[in-house]
């Protein structure tokens, strides 16, 4: 017992500060129904403002830490509040991806701006000796960071009891439209809120800073240990919340101290809180979760299609071109390749996430499952290439069918968390294991396919196979979206209460698509490597699959189906290879990026012709002021249009 | 005086309300009746600001305050108890009180609540949500009552209310239109709602079918026109 | 009007007993109820009388606290919505639950498909040449009765309400279920399309035998077609009867108009009706 409690203390310190990072994630996810998961890039924004001040520009420590919380934090507030403004009533999926997407956005520009290398975070907190407990020295930055923890918390509490405006809060979550029709702004409560929510952020990032040392996706990640204290406190309580944080905190260091010395289970420690997370998606009913914010699902698509004589033209130019790929490109072949691999992959999550409204923010980890399975079976057993392939793809269909598990009892917001979740553990423990990639630091490889004229040597000829297989995936994708299945998928995506109510077993219905979407992707994570020779873990993050999902989000908000994948795979592969400037970091910025704007825009969140009505009616009114008889308020004018649009026939 | 000039108003592109004219002069009961679904509760909404009309204006006193915000009406003197009950569940009673004030003036706006609802005296610290739904609605009107509105919108105050409660409401209601204070009322206790009631309308299909007198329509069968008019007439 | 159709005893929905409480608010109490094959029965009462919540409750979207539903003689308490649907029990809602990136045709088809692929894996991926062929007949016949065969082609997002109420009816009828459950199919139809509606509510129950039961709160067409009428308020049976009964019942006037001198309501009630 005695040799636990310097775990215990470390445990109860970082614990502290995951409970305070879970209090500004439920306070702005209840008030605004928006669930933010840039909550960790805020903090680690702001991390790394204090990092600059502090150290680069050699401020005194207590006015970076003014500047990096008390301003950083209320202007990301701001800036989110805007942002969750336009988003509350679009669909759930969409709020998921902007919110994904900022984070990339933040994460990008800090690797892109500070370099991916760690560094060494000051510890500018007194660190000597506060005390000592049987024998355990205690640091004043271990009771500091405590004291803020607790600190928040109880002044949060007291906040939200005592003031108009923390009373206020808590109503904007019981009934917004009945606080409005008391005279409060529910625009300003919910300012307020994101203020604090994101204030909590920065000072968690800055307290956090200099026990992870600085790294823009440690301290992103720091989101997950919330994620886990949120889930305890099944998002809405604010002590269940806190505890949960410290609950998750010293079980880690315990666990630490058990299990980092066994092979293969050194991972546990750190997936404490995704198994917390999975945990409570699993067993938590669903009805004990609040509904946030966002419209049911409704399928992506709107039904136009292109005329028949277009679309066969289109279809056969994009052939040719392809097929004409290898006497174009010359030496940047490999770039197409692994392009035509991605292809596949943007297909199997396209078929979750575009036509059947369910989300996965785990499908890297199906391509890792792919390929490290594609390795054992053709280099460890001898199997023959195809039947390698082909076993893959059933074995990552299985793993998709453990993954429909929370999809047949969770939606929306609450399946994405389970599947992060579920990715992250794939990522941290499952990968490491001797069943997939073991310990090896180069990781896994496997040979090229070698039939007839195919040779396994030449890049032209796996180019070629990839190709085909592309075709057939496709015209597998496209068969089945018009078979019954597809009727079926779109008809989920739409309404599962009607097809439940006409007699459609639904949960096997998510089985089959989870299994189906595995499938292709394992395939994507078992080509990958005859595309690259050898791959290891680290190409299969969570961070991928947030990026797959942002890329696909972009593509999809100006392509349909099957040309959306095409045009991600293009966007994430193709076009970096001719721009020497684009780095990880820089398409990480930019899908992020444009994922907030394409989520912002493609689904009426923000209404252009609103936008355009309203800069028509500044316009109006500033032409207005110079002849002041014509001048007309805008919604005077919207009436006006309203009102001949109504007189129509 | 509160006057809707031909609203039309809907959700998405479904219509609700069409070419609605109603008028709510000042210090008068106006009771607002139809059958469910006729639109009453949208024109409530359009009213406090909740929904703008797709056409049609809303005055208060002669300003055009169509499209304004609710929270901007609200604090011109527009007090609309929503249906369900006008309250915050979770809060306590204090708690939805001191919302239900005018800035800076909670203590007397808590005082004024309790003076005219004695019966909340003892419960302040109660989550509203846990009282019966009595003493939510009594809860939901005393913001009418301290927020010192001009224009109170009621929808069904005494849905789900046992007849002795209902009763106590429509005293107060009584009294509060006694004061000065103008309400239009939503009502499905036709005869109560037009026992009170300077000026009835009846909305159907989100058409005005009737406008006058309350006393005019209480000698109307008004179950006959809920029935539809064609089919009593005819069977 | 009674049973017609449906063979066995007790054929059609039963439900006794059912009691339902959120939190601790009773929605529906103790309550009997019998919709028979061949015939309308109307489900009516004031605003938040647990009409809804019965529906959800007979069709499996909520477990009822307390009470049975039987259908068809079977008591299926504890199946859920699916297996409900998959023993002949369709619905509708009041707000209207559709595929709205779908066509016309692919909305009612799909009734009949989800029928048939129950929770088969094999019948969820394809449909046999022979199912294919029910369902396009069914489809067929379905937009033929419901009148929107001309709008086969058009997305459901597109259309209007009435067409959409006529939709969710023609998919109902499409899925060949035997007991319909309805709920306010008529809101948002104007007078023309609500009456073409009740015509169509009545052959199916005359001319197919099926059994409906019917929540509105267009009073007009409640008393048109249905056969027999159940009064809920407060989640409560209050009346049961005839539209002629009802009409001329003080206890259901009271509850519409909560005129409590129930004497003088009882002697305006002949007025009504006539």
């Amino acid at each position: 017992m005695r040799e636990l409690v310097p775990f215990i203390v470390i445990g109860l310190a970082s614990g502290s500060l995951y409970g305070l990072a879970g209090l500004g994630l439920v306070l702005t996810y209840r008030t605004s129904g928006i669930f933010n998961f840039a909550h960790g890039a805020i903090a680690a924004a702001a991390a790394y403002l204090f990092f600059t001040l502090h150290v680069s520009m050699h401020w005194w420590w207590p006015a970076a830490a003014v500047v990096s919380i008390g301003v950083f934090g209320p202007l990301a507030g701001l800036v989110m509040e805007r942002m969750a403004r336009s988003l509350v009533s679009t669909r759930t999926a969409t709020i998921i991806v902007a919110t994904v997407g900022l984070l990339l956005f933040i994460q990008g520009f800090l690797y892109w701006r500070y370099g991916s290398a760690q560094k060494t975070f000051p510890e500018f907190l007194p660190t000597g000796t506060a005390f000592e407990i049987t024998g355990v020295t205690v640091a004043w930055a271990q009771v500091i960071n405590v004291a803020v923890g607790v600190g928040s918390f109880v002044g949060l509490y007291a906040f939200l009891r005592r003031t108009r405006v923390g009373v206020a809060m808590r109503a904007v979550v019981a009934a917004p439209d009945l606080l409005a029709l008391t005279g409060a702004r529910p625009a300003r409560v919910r300012i307020a809120s994101w203020v604090v929510g994101c204030t909590f952020a920065a000072l968690t990032g800055i307290l956090i800073a200099p026990t992870l040392t600085l790294n823009a996706s440690l301290l992103s990640a720091l989101v997950v240990q919330a994620f886990g204290a949120v889930a305890i406190g099944l998002f809405s309580s604010l002590p269940l919340t806190y505890l949960g944080g410290v609950v998750i905190g010293v079980g880690a260091s315990v666990a630490t101290r058990y299990l980092s010395a066994r092979h293969g289970l050194s991972g546990i420690p750190g997936v404490v809180p995704f198994l917390v997370l999975i945990a409570m998606m699993l067993v938590t009913p669903a009805r004990k979760l609040p509904r946030g914010a966002g419209r049911f699902e409704g399928a992506r698509e709107s039904g136009r299609r292109l005329p028949r004589p277009v679309l066969a033209g289109a279809v056969l130019l994009a052939g040719a071109f392809l097929i004409a790929v290898p006497h174009l490109v010359g030496p940047r072949l490999p770039v197409y390749s692994t392009a035509l691999v991605f292809v596949i992959m943007f297909l199997s999550l396209s078929l979750l996430t575009r036509i059947s409204g369910q989300i996965s923010l785990a499908h890297a980890a199906f391509a890792g499952v792919g390929a490290a399975t594609f390795s054992h079976f053709t280099v460890d057993f001898g199997y023959p290439w195809l039947i390698g392939l082909l076993a893959t793809g059933l074995v990552t269909g299985l793993v998709g069918v453990v993954l429909a598990l929370p999809a047949i009892r969770l939606s929306g917001l609450y399946l994405a968390l389970a599947t992060f979740g579920f990715g992250l553990l794939m990522e941290t423990v499952v990968f490491q294991s001797w069943l997939l990639f073991g310990s090896q630091v180069n990781g896994v490889s496997a040979r090229r396919p070698e039939f007839g004229p195919i040779h396994a040597g030449s890049s032209v000829d796996y180019y070629y196979v990839l190709l085909a297989i592309v075709t057939v995936t496709c015209a597998a994708m496209v068969l089945l979206r018009r078979a019954r299945l597809g009727r079926f998928l779109r008809g989920m995506a739409d309404s599962p209460t009607a097809l439940t109510t006409t007699g459609l077993g639904l949960s096997i219905t998510r089985v089959i698509v989870f299994a189906v979407s595995a499938f292709f992707a394992g395939l994507a994570g078992a080509l990958f490597i005859g595309q690259v020779g050898q791959v290891s873990p680290i190409t299969f993050t969570s961070y991928s699959s947030l990026l797959y999902l942002a890329a696909l989000t972009v593509a999809g908000a100006v392509s349909g189906f099957v040309s959306s994948a095409f045009l991600a795979a293009g966007l994430l592969v193709v076009f970096p290879a001719y721009l020497s400037g684009v780095t990880v970091e820089v398409q990480s910025m930019l899908f992020g990026g444009t994922a907030v704007l394409a989520a912002l825009v493609s689904d009426g969140a923000v209404d252009w012709k609103t936008l355009a009505a309203r800069v028509a009616g500044r316009l109006d009114g500033a032409i207005a002021r110079t002849d002041v008889r014509r001048r007309r308020t805008p919604v005077a004018a919207r009436n006006a249009v309203a009102a001949a649009a109504a007189r129509q026939p | 005086m509160l006057v809707l000039d031909g609203v039309t108003a809907g959700y998405g592109t479904t219509g609700v309300l069409r070419d609605v004219h109603l008028t709510v002069p000042r210090s008068s009961v106006v009771a607002l009746l139809g059958p469910n679904g006729a639109g009453k509760t949208t024109l409530l909404r359009v009213t406090s600001g909740l929904l703008t009309p797709w056409s049609g204006r809303v005055l208060l006193d002669g300003d055009d305050v169509t499209g304004r915000s609710p929270d901007a009406l609200a604090r011109h003197g527009v007090c609309h108890v929503p249906e369900g009950r006008g309250v915050f569940p979770p809060l306590s009673v204090r708690e939805n009180l001191l919302l239900f004030s005018h800035p800076g003036e909670e203590r007397t706006g808590l005082e004024r609540a309790l003076e005219a609802f004695p019966d909340l005296k003892g419960r302040l610290e109660q989550a509203a949500g846990t009282m019966s739904g009595g003493q939510q609605q009594m809860l939901a009107l005393a913001r009418a009552y301290i927020a010192g509105a001009k224009v109170i919108l009621l929808d069904e105050v005494s849905m789900g209310l046992a007849p002795i409660i209902v009763d106590q409401i429509f005293e107060f209601l009584h009294r509060l239109a006694a004061e000065g204070v103008s309400l239009l009322l939503v009502e499905q206790y036709v005869n109560k709602a037009l026992a009170i009631a300077d000026y009835a309308y009846i909305l159907s299909r989100g058409r005005i079918t009737f406008a006058g007198d309350a006393a005019e329509l209480a000698d109307e069968d008004v179950f006959t026109r809920y029935l539809g008019s064609d089919v009593a007439a005819g069977v | 009007m009674s049973a017609l159709t449906g063979g066995e005893p007790g054929a059609g929905l039963d439900v006794s007993g059912l009691t339902v409480r959120y939190g601790g608010q009773l929605a529906v109490d103790n309550l009997d109820l019998s919709a028979p094959m061949g015939q309308l029965t109307g489900l009516i009462g004031p605003n938040g009388a647990g009409k809804t919540t019965t529906f959800n409750a007979c069709s499996g979207l909520l477990r009822p606290t307390s009470g049975r539903v039987v259908l068809f003689g079977d008591d299926v308490t504890r199946k859920g919505p699916a297996a409900r649907a998959r023993r002949g029990l369709g619905r509708t809602f009041q707000r209207m639950e559709l595929f709205t990136s779908m066509t016309v045709s692919e909305n009612v088809a799909l009734a009949r498909e989800a029928r048939q692929a129950g929770s088969n894996p094999l019948w969820q991926q394809v449909a046999s040449p022979r199912q294919w062929a029910t369902v396009r007949a069914a489809t067929a016949e379905a937009l033929d009765v419901c009148g929107i065969a001309g709008i086969a082609e058009r997305i459901v997002g597109t259309l209007s309400t009435g067409q959409r109420r006529l939709v969710e009816l023609a998919r109902v009828y499409a899925g060949d279920f035997r007991m319909l459950l309805l709920d306010e199919p008529s809101s948002g139809l104007d007078k023309a399309e609500s009456e073409r509606f009740g015509a169509i509510l009545r052959s199916l129950v005359t001319g197919r035998g099926l059994g409906i039961l019917l929540v509105e709160h267009d009073m007009e067409l409640v008393m048109t077609v249905c056969d027999d009428l159940y009064v809920l308020d407060f989640g409560e049976l209050i009346f049961h009867g005839t539209p002629a009964e009802t009409k001329a019942s003080p206890v259901v006037r009271a509850a519409y108009l909560g005129s409590e001198e129930v004497m003088e309501a009882a002697g305006l009630a002949e007025h009504g009706v006539g």
